[in-house]
Formats: C-alpha cells, structure tokens, sequence
C-alpha cells in the first residue's frame, strides 16, 4: 500500500567551498497514499534535492518531512538505512547506478530484497513476478550490464520496487531514453502504481512525462512554484502564504514591482503599479 | 552472496589476480625468511666446515698410557667417543720401538681403518700379524724395502735405551702414503703418517711389550651436522667432558681435545648473525606488501563507489554491505596464501640453493632447499601475512563502508582529511627517529624498532619527498598550461591532486629505496670481504708448510724462485698474552710478492724493505777447516778460567759452536776444526763462559782459516752489541788491547755471555700497525730482541692492525737459536709460475695447506651476514615486483574512474595526442619522482642506518658494522636501473593501456 508524503517549509543548504547554496527555501508538499506526482523544473532548482531528503539520504536544514508514519527528522541513520530497505524505494537517475552490472537482474532485485527479508520475514515476492510488472518478464537470468538501456531502466524500477515499498522516488527515469524506452518505463511506474498502490514521485524533466503523470509540481528556486493537475496549471500557497507567479508572468514584472491585491469572492487579483 | 561475489570476481578478474598476486607476495615474503633462515643455515654450516681447522673437526681422547696385555683391556675413552651420534671412533695404539738395524727409535702403531685413508705405493696394506707398512720416506731412512724385514724392539723410553720386551721381527708388506693429510681421520698426529711404522692391532697386541698409549679420535661427519643436531652435538660433547672428567684422576684436566666447540661456536654466531639480519628486509617487505594491499582494497573501494551506493541505498544489512564490498578482495587473498606459501619455498630454494651449492662444492653438506614440507612455523608465518592482508583490505575499505549512502554517490571521493595525512607523515618521520636512535642506543644490534630503521628512514624520506614534489608538480603543471601544453599540464592535475598517488609514490620510493640500499650493502660488504681476504691471506696465495727452520725456509724459497719475484718465505708467530703477533718474511720479496694494500700507508713496501733491511756490514764467513783464533787476556785476568766460542750458523740454519780456550794468559792462537760449512757458515756470536765464578775477561784479537783473516775490513771499528743474558748490561765490550775486550765484571759458572757481530741489525728494525716503543719484543726465536720501530703502518698484511712486520733473515741474525717457530709459509705471487710449488717441494718443502684469497673469499660469502644480504637482495626484488603490481592496481583503479574524465574531455574536442600525452606522462611522472625519491631514500638510508647494521661480519670480527665507503658503480646500478626501467616499462604500458581504453569507447 502506498503511503503519503508530507513536506513541511522544508529549507536545505548546501555548503561548497566555505559559501552556503541554499538548494531548498521552503518547501511545501503533500502527497497522497497511492498517488503519482512528477517534480519538474529547471536544472538546479531543487527537485533532486528533495528527492533525497524524501529518501532519507540527507536531512534537511529545516522543516519537517513526514513519509507514512515516520517524521523523517526524528529517525537516527541506522532507522533511515532501514526504511530505505523496506517503506522507500529509491530509483536513482541513470539506471546502471541502480544496476550491479555483473549480476544478473535477479541476483540485483535479490540483493535490495536483503533488508526487507531480515526486518520482516515475510515472503518475499518473486522476482519473476516483478520483472513481469515492469515488462522484463523472462529476462532475470540476464546479466543486468547485457540489457539494453531501457530494459535497464525498467530492470532499475524492479530493484526499486523489489522490497515491495510504499514510497517509490524515481530520478530522471526516462532520460537518454527513446520515445518507445520512455512510454515503456511510464508503462510499467504506472503499472506498479496501479497494482501495488505505491505512491510514486518521479523527477523528470520532461514534460509530457509529467503530463502524463497527471499531477506536476514544478520545482523554482527551491520552492514550489506552481502544480499542474489534469493539463491545467495552479499557482500554490506556500506554508508562509507566498504564491510564486508563473514564468511567463514574472517575465512582465521585474523584482521589486509592486501590486496591490483585490481578495473578492474567492479570487485574487493582483495590481501592479502603473497598470489600470 | 557467494554467487555475486563470484560474478564480482569474474567480472573483475585483472584486479582479483593482481590481489592474489599482492598476497602471495606477502605470504612469500612473510614464508621465505623462515625458508631462507633453514637454507642459510645449511650455507653457513657447510661453509664453517669447509673452513674449519682439522683440529675442529674431531675429539680426541688421549694419549693415555694402558700397560699391555694380550687379551687389550677395554678402553674407557673409546667407548666414550664410540657411542657419540654423527661420529667416527679411530682407536690408534702406539708404543716407542727400538729399529737396531738403523740405530733409530721409531713408532710402532695400528691405527683403527688406517688401509682405507692411505695411498698404497708398493706393496699392499697389513693384514696379518707381524706385517708393518711405512711411509717411503721411512722406509728410506731405515734403508728397507718391501718384503724386508725390521727386527724391532720395544722400548720403554721415548729415546728407546730401555727394553720393555724382546726383539721381534717384522715383514714390510708396502709403502704407503697418507691420501690426505688433512682429514681429520689422523687426528692430532698428522704428521705420524710420514714417520711411523704402522701395523695391526693384533700385531701390537701379540707383541710384548710394557706400556703403550692409547688415542682414541672421534670424527665427526660432516653430512650429519645440521641446524637439527646442533644441539644434540654440543649436548653429546658436554655430556663427554663431563664423563671424562669423571674418569680422570681428581685434580688433573680430562685429556680431551677439541676445535668442534669453536666450530660450533661460529656456526651459532653465523646463525644468530643471519636471524638478526633477515628480518631488516623481510619485515619491510611484509609490511610493503601489506601496504600495497591497503592501496589496491582503497583503489578497488573507490573505483566502485557508485556500486556500493547502489546498494546502500537500498539499505542493505551490514552484512551484506561488507560481503559484497569485501568479498571480491578477501578471496583473493585467501587464495594468495597457499599461492604465497609455494612461492616463498620455491623462490628461496632457487636463490639459496645455487648459493649454497657454489660455496659449498667440495662438502658433502649440501642444501637441498626445494621439496621440504612446510613447517609450522611457515603456516605460521603464513597466517601472519594472511591476518596483516585481511586487515589491510578492511583498512582500505573502511571509509566506504563507514561513509553515508550518500557520499557513495557521488562520484568522486572526498579527499582525506588533512590533519589524518599529516599525522601519518609525521608518525613514519617520528618512528624513522626512533628507530635510528635506538640502533645508535644498541649499537647496531637490529633489535625492536630498530630492525625497520632503514625501511623506516626511506620511508620517511619518501613521504617528504612526497610533500615537497606534488606542489612543486601543480605549479609545474599550471605553468605547462600556461604554454599551452596541455598533455603535461593535466597529468600533473592528476599527479598533484589524487590522493592515492602519494602513497604509490611512497610505495615506488620504499621499493627502489631497498633495492638501491641491498645492493650498496651487498656491494660494500663484498668489498670489505674481499678486502678482508687480502689483508687475512697476505698475498695471492699462500702455502703453509710443514714446519721447518727457518732458514732452511728462506734458503729453500731463495732457491725456488732465484729471481726473488713471485715467491716470499714468512713467518708467522702468534702474539703471546699482551705481545703482539709478529710476522717475519724475506722482505728483499716484499714488494713483488705480498698484497699490499694502500690502506696500510706510508712507505711503500719497497721502500719499507729498504728500512727493514738497512746496511749491515758483510758477515764473518767460516768454512769447514781448522779456524785459528788469537786470544789474550787483560791485566788481571784469571788464566785458564775462560773459554770462548764462536757460533756459527750456517746457510741452512745448521747452528755449530766451536770452542777456543780456557785461554790462558798470554796472546796465543787456539785452534779447532769446523764441520758443517762445507756451503759456509757465517759468526753469529761470540760467547764467553767461565769455569768458576767470579770476573772474567778476554780480547779477542782475530780469526784466520787457511792463513785468511776472517775478520770483514767493516767489522774494525764497529758496533759489536750485547744480548740476551741477564746480567748483559754488566758485561763490557770495548776495542782496544789490539783486539775486542769483552768484560765480565761478575761472570757465573754455567753462563754464557754472547756477544753479537756487527752484521747483526741491532735494535732490529721493525714496521709496526701499532705504537711499538722502542725496547724488547719476541723475536723469531721467541727470546726478547731489541728492537726499533722504522714505520708506523695503518695495517700489515695477515696480521691486521696489531702486529709488526720485520725482515727475516736479520730477524734470524738476532736469535740466539735456530729453529722452527710459528707458522712457516710461502707467499706467492699472483703471477706465480705453475711449477713453483713443485720447486718449492723439490726444495724439501711439504706443502701441507694451501690458502688463497680467492678461496677465502669463498668462504667469506657463506658467512652469516653475506647470506642475509643476498636475502636483502631477494627481498628488494620482489618489492620491486610488488610495485609492479600496484602500479598494475592504480591503472585498473583509473581505468574505472579517470578514463572517464579523459573520456569526456575527448568528447569534448582534446585530442588523442594530447590523452596519450596526459596517460604517460602520469604513470612516467609518479615513476621518474619515485625514482628520485628512491634515489634519495636508499642514500639517506645507507647514510644513516647501513654502517649501523652488523652486515660486514665474517668468521673474525662477525658483528663488525661496515665501514662507510662508496659501493662500485656496476654493482649497484646494474640491478638498480634495471629495475627502474622495468617500471618505466610498466607505466609506459599503463599509460598505453589507458589511452587504448578512452580512445575504444570513443570510438564506439
């Protein structure tokens, strides 16, 4: 079953070379039980970053992050290894990081079902059965390093969804893939979203990956800036009540322009000065 | 895991082989100084027994007297030695004959086995009872032949004027000669062989007779000395002093006698001297191997970062993190031990075994090496290595395992703290000061810390290089940037700022480090034992005779070699308690003749002889005839109570007195007949004696022969010196009275007072190694001789830096007896011609020993610290080897992660020229700084550390450090620059090889 997420004015800073880069200024986010979300937005802004704080591979610098159950702030390293292995699946982008090249695939999805078979001891679920999900059925006695790239990617998502998580955090999973590599990986993230109920959030760049997700949140300095739902784009209220204006907007009104605000009847108007 | 561990190692199978490779050099090293240590023990034992003394290779029980019976008693002693493990017993049975044919006493004696250790010339051996054999030289001194026969008689005195039983007559059945003088078999009565009859037992047995002494000889055998019996031997041998002791009569010494403890003595030092010594390299090398084990797990960890991410991010057990980061680098080295373990046998049996076969041709002890069983000390030393390996894998492994999943994702590693890379410089510079302080604290004994001090110093000096080189390397390769030259410019990127490329310098310096420190160690010991063979010899070769007068030597060498260039006759005393030792040789042949060395220094040994041998007035020549002396006595004199003599000596050592007096009171001629000149003889001394005490005095007016006056034209006026009495300096010579006065004021009856020539060099010059005062030493004669030092010399040949060097013949001139004394020997030039011994023996010299410096040279590099530094040198090679494989180690590491970059960077347009150019010049550049800073190291190392180690030892002075002189250039560089050429060779080929890998994906 999936589980939802919930992000919290989440800041996180970067420190390179004595001078602090702030990646995350406040993120607010809340992801649904079973729910696909992409995260787009220009290279830098941020979407990586939240990715791996979702994944418990770093810790922000302020907020507060909450995946099913668990507030992320409050797990020691050893408990966020842990749910790595079990709750979280993370995809990382490029699928032959995901991939023991020399291994076949089913030794690579035995090998991140380690952690869920010593925590558990549940059954583990067949290998087989979740190459079949990802469309590689018949192929895990192939050397994972002899799949082509996008039986690699797909092959990347089995490893990620082999303990059988609730969370599944997918990085740039169609990149350097062809039009038929990339609707085959969406083909099998859905499908896994489908049968498993796993709440899935994929990182992308591209949009029509994003499209077809359904729900896409775009990422802009850090912040939310604005989620599309259904092919229709929303500006978001962030946890200190700023809205970003979309891209196309900003572009007429420089920093520093001033607006006066009309709140009537559940809309909002903004007035800049200079305009009637 | 086990089937992903496998796939990890077939999919990475260059680096696998290369970790075996790494940990079989390990366990080699780690085994081979305990097979070396076993090998060189059969070295030095074969070498000590084959420069053992004959006397150090038997016990010797006797001679005791046993009072005859038919029926001999059982003989106390030869049960004693019969019984001991790895000897021989050879019962002899003497007793004094008297030969009345020949009017000579001789020996009669059955030696135990004596048919299988003699040359049977004629005739056949005793068998049967009344049969003797003799010596041809015996058989001709009492005038029979074979099938004679020798009416003998016991005697019960030496001088055989007392009968001990009746006459018996015996059949000579041959002439025999002794196949080897020097086999311990003839025990303490070598020269026994040329002048006893020998029989049977049963003849002695048969024949009455009262007592008769008995020798019982315990041979050892050398096959059955070994590291093993060691023990048991000295055990056996105290255990048989103890028993003798008991034996004896109370209050008297056993009367035992042997050389095997010294021998075995030696053997311990040699063998203590090479356990000191081997593990100054082997240690090192273990821990060079360890540490290049550490480097390729760090190279191999880092390389696959990523993949190790992968998996923790996954959040894999621990477990299974470490099974899988470590699996493929633990197995390797598993198999690498037993691997190791051949290895190390098999490489020390082919070093040492072709070491010891050369040094011991001849010996029946000869190393097998090869094919032993693995003693548990070398599965020991084996799991030393394997642990140290282990250990270093996990070391290099730590900071991936340790590290967050996160930091594993990223590409490239962080670098190491800095403070962590300064510590561990300052840890190895501080241990190097350590250990040099404590091997000046002990003196150069290699113990604790001090065992690495050179390994310790070159490291040290290594890692400083290290510090100084890779910013001098950045700014080099900005300033190739600067001119555009971009090849050198990135490669200097890649030297100065991975981190793993100090500790590969480090590894490139420690290795080259060694081998140029072996082989200047090796070199320089070899010179100071070749030196030492110079100097211990004399000359090129020398041949020790059967002592004979000396100067019967020098006339017999004089006459060998009349053109007095390549033979020199020598005398060598051994220096009493507090006297120095003393050699005298026939110093006319100084020059052409002994090895002299220029450390002995000043003068030249021409112009020593010269000083050694200054001008004497010419000698007062007798021949044989009737000598007519005037004689008188002074006012006041008692007539007819003093008698003098003229001593005369003739040219062959032949010493005869001839007497003239009492001398009564007015100037009379006396005469007397001379024998024994027929070749001449010439005045020692003049000797005055008294018939009752009391003054006495005599002139001495002058001596005709045939109407000759004798007395040399130089003699008038000179110098006629007084010796050897002691009331001599009471005694008064004075010329006057027409003739030589010779006063004693307070003469004893029984005295005699001598009065030298003039032709005698008085004080005798001598050369000294040493600060002589003038004064008194032993002469050749061993009476005191007044002498005076004319040279002050560093060192003397044979003698060292404690001895004196005087001429011969004047020595003689100064002995109030002839004789034999010390050890009497022929020096022989280097080009001495083939038949010279040969004249030298038709002389009636008998050659019984024969040294050269080259055979002692021989000897020498089977001692201990000689066979340690050819490990030293086995040791360096295969760090060099070693070396080898973690450059293959960092070329697969880069193959993984910097081929990347310049992948990318020629994706983006860089050439390929410039890629080969970057490849090469980074493995050519790590490999020309290490080279240097193994330059350095082995320099500083030497330097500091090398005339510390007890590495110059031999059989004399073992712990002697060696001294610190330059090694020969081929040596060391030989060896040296081939091994840096093989490294060039391999960064060459990495280079290459990584060019090939960038330019193939390229391509493709």
């Amino acid at each position: 079953m999936g589980v939802a997420v919930t992000c919290r004015r989440v800041v996180h800073i970067y420190r390179v070379e004595a001078t602090d880069v702030v990646a995350l200024a406040g993120v607010d986010l809340t992801i649904g039980p079973g729910e696909m979300v992409a995260l787009v937005g220009p290279s830098g802004s941020g979407k990586s970053t939240l990715i791996a704080l979702l994944a418990g591979l770093m810790r922000p610098a302020a907020g507060r992050i909450d995946v099913g159950r668990y507030d992320l702030g409050r797990l020691s390293d050893a408990e966020l290894h842990r749910l790595r292995g079990t709750e979280i699946g993370v995809v990382l982008q490029g699928a032959e990081r995901n991939l023991l090249p020399y291994a076949t695939v089913e030794r690579n999805i035995w090998l991140a079902q380690r952690r869920v078979a010593a925590t558990k001891g549940v059954e583990l679920e067949d290998p087989e059965r979740i190459l079949d999900l990802v469309g590689l059925a018949g192929q895990a006695r192939v050397r994972a390093g002899a799949l082509p790239r996008a039986a690699q990617q797909r092959a990347a998502l089995a490893v990620g969804v082999a303990a059988g998580p609730g969370l599944l955090l997918v990085d740039e999973p169609t990149s350097q893939l062809d039009t038929d590599g990339r609707d085959r990986a969406l083909v099998a993230l859905e499908t896994l979203n489908a049968t498993r109920g796993t709440t899935v959030v994929v990182v992308t760049h591209d949009l029509a990956v994003g499209a077809r997700i359904g729900r896409v949140v775009t990422i802009r300095d850090g912040r939310v800036g604005s989620e599309g739902r259904d092919g229709q784009d929303f500006a978001v209220v962030a946890g200190d009540g700023t809205v970003q204006l979309p891209p196309e907007v900003l572009g007429e009104f420089p920093p520093g322009t001033l607006f006066a605000v009309d709140h009537a009847d559940g809309s909002v108007r903004l007035q800049s000065d200079g305009h009637d | 895991m086990t089937r992903l561990v496998i796939a990890q190692l077939v999919a990475r199978w260059p680096q696998a082989v290369l970790l075996v490779v790494l940990s079989a050099a390990a366990t080699a090293a780690a085994v081979s100084a305990g097979v070396y240590a076993g090998a060189a023990d059969r070295e030095v034992i074969a070498a000590e027994l084959a420069a053992a003394d004959r006397t150090e290779l038997f016990v010797a029980y006797g001679p005791h007297r046993r009072e005859w019976s038919v029926v001999p008693a059982a003989d106390p002693a030869s049960a004693l030695l019969g019984e001991l493990d790895g000897f021989a017993a050879v019962t002899t049975v003497q007793l004094p004959v008297r030969h009345e044919a020949a009017d000579a006493t001789d020996q009669l004696v059955a030696r135990q086995d004596l048919c299988a250790y003699v040359v049977v010339r004629e005739g056949r051996c005793p068998v049967a009872n009344r049969e003797v054999v003799l010596s041809p030289a015996a058989a001709a001194a009492a005038g029979v032949r074979p099938g004679d026969e020798l009416v003998l008689t016991p005697a019960a005195d030496p001088a055989g004027e007392i009968a001990a039983g009746p006459a018996a007559g015996f059949t000579v059945v041959g002439l025999v000669e002794a196949a080897d003088r020097h086999d311990p078999y003839w025990g303490p009565h070598r020269d026994v062989a040329d002048e006893a009859i020998y029989t049977t037992a049963n003849s002695i047995a048969r024949l009455e007779h009262g007592t008769e002494l008995v020798t019982v000889v315990a041979v050892l055998d050398p096959a059955y000395l070994s590291a093993a019996t060691l023990p048991a031997v000295r055990a056996d041998l105290d255990r048989v002093w103890r028993e003798a002791a008991r034996l004896s009569e109370p209050g008297s010494d056993p009367p035992l006698s042997s050389g095997i403890p010294q021998l075995l003595d030696r053997i311990d030092d040699n063998r203590d001297r090479v356990r000191q010594l081997l593990p100054v390299a082997a240690v090192p090398l273990v821990a060079l191997c360890w540490f290049v084990v550490y480097l390729a797990a760090g190279y191999a960890a880092g390389s696959r970062r990523p993949e190790l991410g992968a998996v923790a991010v996954r959040g894999a057990p621990a477990r299974a993190r470490l099974v899988l980061a470590g699996g493929e680098l633990a197995l390797p080295v598993l198999v690498g031990v037993p691997v190791g373990v051949a290895a190390g046998q098999a490489v020390v049996s082919v070093a040492a075994g072709q070491a010891v076969v050369s040094v011991a041709a001849g010996q029946a002890v000869v190393a097998a090496g090869g094919g032993a069983p693995v003693a548990p000390a070398q599965w020991a030393a084996a799991g030393v290595a394997l642990v140290g390996s282990l250990v270093a894998v996990a070391l290099g492994l730590r900071r991936e395992l340790a590290v967050p999943a996160v930091t594993l994702l990223r590409w490239v590693s962080p670098r190491p703290r800095r403070w962590v890379l300064a510590t561990a410089e300052v840890l190895v510079v501080a241990l190097a000061v350590a250990a040099v302080l404590q091997a000046r604290a002990r003196d150069g004994e290699p113990v604790g810390v001090s065992v690495l001090a050179p390994a310790l110093v070159m490291a040290a000096v290594a890692v400083l290089v290290a510090r100084i080189a890779w910013p001098m390397v950045g700014l080099a390769g900005r300033l190739a940037l600067r001119r555009g030259r971009l090849g050198p410019a990135m490669a200097a990127v890649h030297l100065s700022r991975a981190p793993a490329t100090t500790r590969l310098l480090v590894v490139v310096a420690v290795a080259l480090g060694m081998l140029g420190f072996a082989a200047v160690a090796a070199d320089v010991a070899g010179q100071h034992r070749a030196e030492h063979a110079e100097r211990a010899v004399g000359a090129a070769r020398v041949l020790e005779v059967r002592q004979v007068d000396r100067m019967q030597l020098l006339d017999a060498v004089r006459r060998a070699d009349p053109e007095g260039r390549y033979a020199m006759a020598a005398v060598v005393s051994s220096g009493a308690a507090g006297q120095p030792s003393m050699l005298a040789v026939d110093t006319t042949r100084l020059a052409q003749v002994a090895g002299w060395r220029a450390e002995y220094g000043e003068p030249a040994p021409g112009q020593l002889a010269d000083l050694l041998r200054p001008p004497v007035p010419e000698s007062l020549p007798v021949r044989d005839g009737t000598v007519a002396v005037e004689l008188s006595l002074p006012d006041g004199a008692r007539p007819g109570s003093t008698v003098l003599s003229m001593a005369l000596v003739s040219t062959g050592g032949e010493r005869m007195a001839v007497r003239f007096g009492p001398v009564s009171g007015s100037r009379n001629v006396y005469q007397a007949d001379v024998r024994g000149c027929a070749h001449g003889c010439r005045l020692a001394y003049l000797s005055l004696s008294v018939t009752g005490d009391g003054p006495a005095a005599v002139i001495w007016h002058g001596v005709e022969q045939d109407g000759r006056d004798l007395v040399p034209a130089g003699w008038r006026g000179g110098t006629w010196p007084l010796v050897r009495e002691r009331d001599a300096e009471r005694m008064v010579v004075e010329a006057g009275g027409g003739g030589l006065t010779v006063t004693v004021p307070q003469a004893r009856r029984g005295a005699f007072y001598r009065v030298l020539p003039p032709d005698t060099p008085h004080p005798l010059p001598v050369a000294a190694a040493y600060d002589l005062p003038d004064g008194s030493v032993a002469g050749v004669d061993g009476q005191p001789v007044a002498v005076t030092p004319v040279a002050r010399l560093a060192g003397l040949p044979r003698l060292g830096d404690t001895g004196m060097l005087m001429d011969l013949e004047y020595a003689e001139r100064t002995a109030t007896a002839s004789g034999a004394t010390g050890s009497s020997e022929v020096w022989l030039a280097t080009d001495a011609p083939a038949d010279l011994v040969e004249r030298l023996e038709a002389e009636g010299l008998v050659v019984t020993a024969e040294r050269t410096v080259a055979g002692l040279r021989e000897l020498l590099d089977g001692s201990g610290p000689a066979v340690a530094l050819r490990y030293h040198l086995l040791a360096a090679g295969l760090a060099v080897a070693v070396t080898l494989a973690a450059l293959g180690q960092a070329a697969l590491a880069d193959r993984r992660v910097w081929t990347v970059s310049l992948r990318r960077l020629r994706v983006q347009g860089v050439s390929r020229r410039t890629v080969t150019v970057t490849a090469l010049w980074s493995y050519g550049g790590l490999v020309a700084l290490g080279t240097a800073a193994g330059m350095a190291a082995a320099g500083v190392g030497w330097l500091v550390t090398g005339h510390r180690l007890p590495l110059g030892g031999d059989s004399l002075p073992l712990a002697e450090p060696l001294p610190l002189v330059w090694p020969q250039p081929a040596p060391v560089l030989v060896p040296w620059l081939a091994a840096v050429a093989t490294l060039f060779a391999a960064a060459a080929v990495a280079g290459w090889w990584q060019r090939g890998a960038v330019d193939r994906k390229v391509v493709r």
